[in-house]
């Protein structure tokens, strides 16, 4: 299905559009930046695409995609003003790469109301597109945890210091409990506790991994359940900012702490480098991927792309 | 639930998923030993003291036993022996030799993959070629006879090691970020050429980790260090 340009056909033959979410715990880890950036690779690609600006009360995508705006916004979708969800998405300057816009002065993703998000995660699956990717804002609110478990897949930003690394552990914890929604109340309630509660006096609460190992031999139907629970999403890890050589082992380092402590399976999709053309390209209003195609990053950028296409593929 | 009462803080401090080694170094049984290698040198730069990657999970403590098991696991599967006796026992794979006739054949499985499926991280989305060739090269025997009685490392023995594994001086070159020509200079013991003491020292840990060999008793039995 490769239509040139935004406007397609619809139909029940028409295949549901592939879902990426960018999440992670902290501020200015580059989730808008790598949103706007795997948007451009897709279109470069031949993919038609709409990246989704969810960081609602703190959007800026558009100044990413190096464009001031669109004529509507995702509060005239949630408020009615629009009702067919393909019109909200506006044309940027790049082929086939739309955009829905989260610039609003009243909304904000913690307080959309439930009916709200409940219309808009029906609905993404109705965006006449081949891929849809949601740049989610920083922190853990419900609603942003929601999106995040709705997608097909759910990257993670993570950057090479240690506020990072343990927001982005804080956002994992939460986004397994979000996930575990459906298990039994005091099981959950369990769950939490384990990985929640924070280590006092060298003490620690054990990791998941360990309740895992242990309810499995005293209630293996549920932990059956968790385990499948946890293993149906899809988590990646992208590090961004690497400046030192030795940052670029950080991914596979949280991969294998995630897997020891977690004791489920999280993807390593591989690093970005820290690039001062990035500022330079924001200033200019251009986006970076189609300003500087051959540059290292935009290469990277364009490999991560490809590997997770093709995870879709089989 | 009363089968299932409240758990208290620090309840879960032994971590009884990992005793299995494999599971430790996040390896299937199938793994090459030049899998063993990497997964090791992963796993110690993962829960080193100083590692970004643990923080906020794990306390000093909790890495130091870690680390402990990190190296037990590598100890037992990086020694061909050793990894084989702890496979039949395991019930990875069936006792090779029938004169044996300790080793009870049934506690053998012949499906070792879904024991593999079960491996976290090894299963990548990034290709790494180091671990797709799966280089389980036959041991020669009398080799590793003599690996186990050395005491001295000259450079012309660690080449026959290294060669016999099947690992190339660019794989390691690539791995580890030495120069090619300090690890050709360590082979051919070229004083000439080799970096400073304190340099080699640790150049020469690391290439010994990578041809399967012990580390610290290669940097003693290297002449060229020797006083
Ligand atoms: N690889 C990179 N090299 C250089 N600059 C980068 C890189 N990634 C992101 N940046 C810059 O870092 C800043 C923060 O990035 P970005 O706005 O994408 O983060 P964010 O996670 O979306 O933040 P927020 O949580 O506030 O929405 C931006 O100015 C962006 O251009
Ligand atoms: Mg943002």
């Amino acid at each position: 299905m490769m239509g040139n340009n935004a406007v397609a056909q619809t139909g029940a033959e028409v295949s549901r559009p592939r879902i990426w979410a960018i999440g992670g715990g902290k501020g200015g880890v580059g989730k808008s930046f790598i949103s706007s950036s795997m948007g451009q690779a897709l279109a470069k690609a031949g993919k038609r695409v709409v990246v989704v600006d969810l960081d609602l009360g703190g959007a800026n995508l558009h100044t990413s995609l190096g464009i001031r705006g669109t004529e509507f916004t995702l509060s005239d979708y949630l408020n009615g003003k629009v009702t067919d969800i393909n019109r909200v998405a506006g044309v940027t300057d790049i082929d086939r790469l739309r955009l829905i816009s989260g610039a609003s002065d009243t909304l904000n993703i913690a307080n959309i109301k439930y009916f709200q998000k409940a219309k808009l995660l029906r609905n993404l699956a109705h965006l006449d597109t081949d891929y849809v990717i949601l740049d989610l804002g920083a922190g853990t609110s419900f609603n942003t945890l929601d999106f995040f478990i709705h997608a097909d897949h759910g990257l993670v930003s993570v950057t090479p210091d240690p506020g990072s690394v343990e927001n982005t552990y804080r956002f994992l914890k939460c986004v397994f409990i979000r996930q575990l929604r459906a298990v039994p109340e005091q099981t959950r309630e369990m769950i939490q506790q384990v990985l929640m509660h924070r280590r006092k006096g060298g003490r620690k609460a054990g990791s998941l991994a360990d309740f895992l190992e242990d309810i499995t031999r005293q209630k293996p139907s549920v932990a059956a359940s968790i385990r499948q629970e946890l293993d149906t999403l899809k988590l990646h890890i992208i590090v961004n900012q690497v400046m030192e050589p030795e940052d670029t082992e950080l991914g596979r380092s949280i991969q294998m702490v995630c897997s020891r402590y977690f004791g489920t399976k999280i993807g390593y999709l591989g690093f970005l480098h820290h690039d001062r053309m990035v500022l330079k390209s924001l200033q200019q209003r251009r986006p970076f991927l189609s300003t500087f195609p051959q540059s290292r990053l935009a290469i990277h950028i364009d490999t991560l792309v490809a590997s997770l296409m093709a995870q879709d593929d089989d | 639930m009363t089968d299932f009462p409240d758990m208290p803080k620090g309840r879960f401090v032994v971590d009884v998923a990992q005793q299995d080694y494999y599971q430790v170094l996040r390896l299937s049984p199938a793994a090459s030993k030049l899998d063993v290698i990497n997964a090791y040198r992963r796993a110690k730069l993962a829960f080193r003291a100083d590692s970004l990657a643990v923080y906020s999970l794990y306390g000093k403590d909790d890495l130091e036993k870690i680390r402990k098991q990190i190296d037990q696991a590598y100890a037992v599967l990086s020694d061909h022996e050793q990894r084989q006796v702890y496979d039949v026992k395991r019930g990875f794979v069936a006792p090779r030799c029938d004169n044996d006739g300790k080793i009870e054949a049934e506690t053998v499985q012949d499906d070792v993959t879904d024991i593999g499926a079960a491996d976290g991280s090894a299963g990548d989305n990034v290709v790494d070629l180091r671990t797709k060739q799966h280089l389980r090269c036959d041991p020669d025997p009398e080799l590793e006879r003599r690996i186990k009685a050395a005491d001295a490392y000259p450079g012309d023995f660690l080449r026959e090691v290294r060669e016999s594994r099947g690992v190339s001086l660019r794989d390691i070159a690539a791995f580890t970020r030495i120069s090619i020509g300090y690890l050709q200079a360590i082979e051919a013991e070229d004083a000439a050429c080799l970096p400073a003491v304190a340099y080699l020292k640790g150049y020469l840990a690391q290439y010994a980790a990578e041809i399967g060999l012990e580390p610290h008793r290669v940097v003693q039995g290297y002449p060229p260090l020797a006083d």
